[in-house]
C-alpha cells in the first residue's frame, strides 16, 4: 500500500460522515504524511494503522458526538450510532474471535432491545385501539340503555388517556437507552483500542 | 510503559502541550509518544474531540507552499488544563503514597 492507495480507502471509509469531518480528517493525515518526510511514508502508514480502522473510529465518534449535541436525539439516529459503533469493533485491532465475540455480543443486545422496544410499541397500540372500540360501542349501545353507554365511554376515555401516557413514555425511554448505549460503548471502544495500543 | 494512558490523561497531556505553544499535528504527536505509547491514529479523535468542545482551537499557516494547521489551547482549555493540574497532584500522592509506602519520601 502506498500513500495514495492509503488516502483512497481512509476516504472511501468516511464517504458518510459530513463532508467537513471528512476534510478534516484527510487533511490531518495528508499535512501529517508531508510533515513525516516522503522518505518516512511507509514507516508512518505501520504506525497509523489500517484506514480502514481509522475511518471507523472517526465515524462512531462523529455518530455518538451528533447524538450528544442533539436536545432530543431520534431512535433512529441511536440506533445507527450504536450500529457504527459495532462497525468500529470489528475494525479494532484486538484478536479476531474476540471482536467477533464482542460485536456478536453487542449485535444480540441491540436485537433484543430494539424486540422488546417493538413488544412495548405493540402493546401500547393495541391499549389504545381497545379505548376506542370500547368508546365507540358505547355509543352504538347509547339508544338502548344510556347508563350503560356512558359507563363505556367512560372507560374507553381512561383506556385511551393511559395508553398515550404509556407511549410517551416508551418512546422517551427507547431514546434515551439507544443513545446512551452508544456513548457507553464508544467509550469502551476507545478504552480498548488504546489498551491494544499499549501492548503493542 | 506498564501504565495504561486513559482518556482523561491523553487530554490532559495533550493540553499540557499546548499550554507551553502552539504546534502543529505531527510535533504534536511526536511529543506526546515521547511521554506515552499512544499511537498516531488515537490522537486524532483526541484533538477532535478537544476541538469541538472548545478547548482547543486551530489556524493555518502556509508552510514550504501547503498550509500547516496549528493547534492553540483557548481560554476555555486553560481552566481545564488547571483543573486536571489539581486532579492530577492529588491523584499522583495518593498512589505515591500507596505504591512507594508513607509521604516521607519525597
Amino acid at each position: 500500500m502506498n500513500r495514495s492507495e492509503f488516502f483512497k480507502r481512509l476516504e472511501q471509509g468516511l464517504t458518510k460522515v459530513s463532508k467537513e469531518e471528512r476534510d478534516a480528517a484527510l487533511d490531518y493525515y495528508n499535512e501529517y504524511f508531508d510533515d513525516a518526510g516522503a522518505e518516512n511514508e511507509q514507516k508512518v502508514m505501520e504506525e497509523l494503522g489500517s484506514p480502514v480502522q481509522i475511518a471507523a473510529r472517526i465515524k462512531a465518534d462523529s455518530a455518538v458526538k451528533r447524538l450528544e449535541g442533539e436536545t432530543k436525539p431520534s431512535m433512529k439516529k441511536g440506533i445507527s450510532a450504536v450500529w457504527l459503533v459495532i462497525l468500529a469493533i470489528f475494525a479494532a485491532p484486538i484478536a479476531l474471535p474476540l471482536a467477533i465475540g464482542a460485536a456478536g455480543l453487542a449485535i444480540g443486545l441491540l436485537a433484543a432491545l430494539i424486540g422488546v422496544v417493538i413488544a412495548l410499541v405493540v402493546s401500547v397500540a393495541a391499549f389504545f385501539i381497545g379505548g376506542v372500540v370500547v368508546i365507540f360501542s358505547g355509543i352504538a349501545v347509547i339508544a338502548t340503555s344510556v347508563p350503560v353507554a356512558i359507563f363505556s365511554i367512560g372507560v374507553g376515555l381512561l383506556v385511551l388517556g393511559i395508553s398515550l401516557l404509556l407511549g410517551i413514555l416508551v418512546v422517551l425511554a427507547a431514546r434515551g437507552i439507544f443513545g446512551s448505549i452508544a456513548k457507553g460503548m464508544n467509550k469502551q471502544l476507545n478504552k480498548k483500542s488504546k489498551g491494544d495500543d499499549r501492548n503493542e | 510503559m506498564g501504565f495504561q494512558v486513559g482518556s482523561t490523561l491523553l487530554d490532559a497531556c495533550v493540553l499540557a502541550v499546548l499550554s507551553s505553544g502552539d504546534t502543529y499535528g505531527y510535533v504534536l504527536t511526536q511529543t506526546m509518544r515521547d511521554v506515552t505509547d499512544i499511537s498516531e491514529s488515537t490522537l486524532y479523535p483526541v484533538l477532535r474531540r478537544l476541538q469541538k468542545d472548545g478547548y482547543l482551537t486551530t489556524y493555518d499557516q502556509p508552510f514550504q507552499g501547503r498550509n500547516r494547521r496549528y493547534y492553540a489551547i483557548t481560554e476555555d482549555g486553560k481552566k481545564k488544563f488547571e483543573g486536571y493540574q489539581r486532579d492530577w497532584i492529588r491523584y499522583k500522592s495518593q498512589v505515591d503514597k500507596l505504591l512507594c509506602g508513607g509521604d516521607d519520601n519525597e
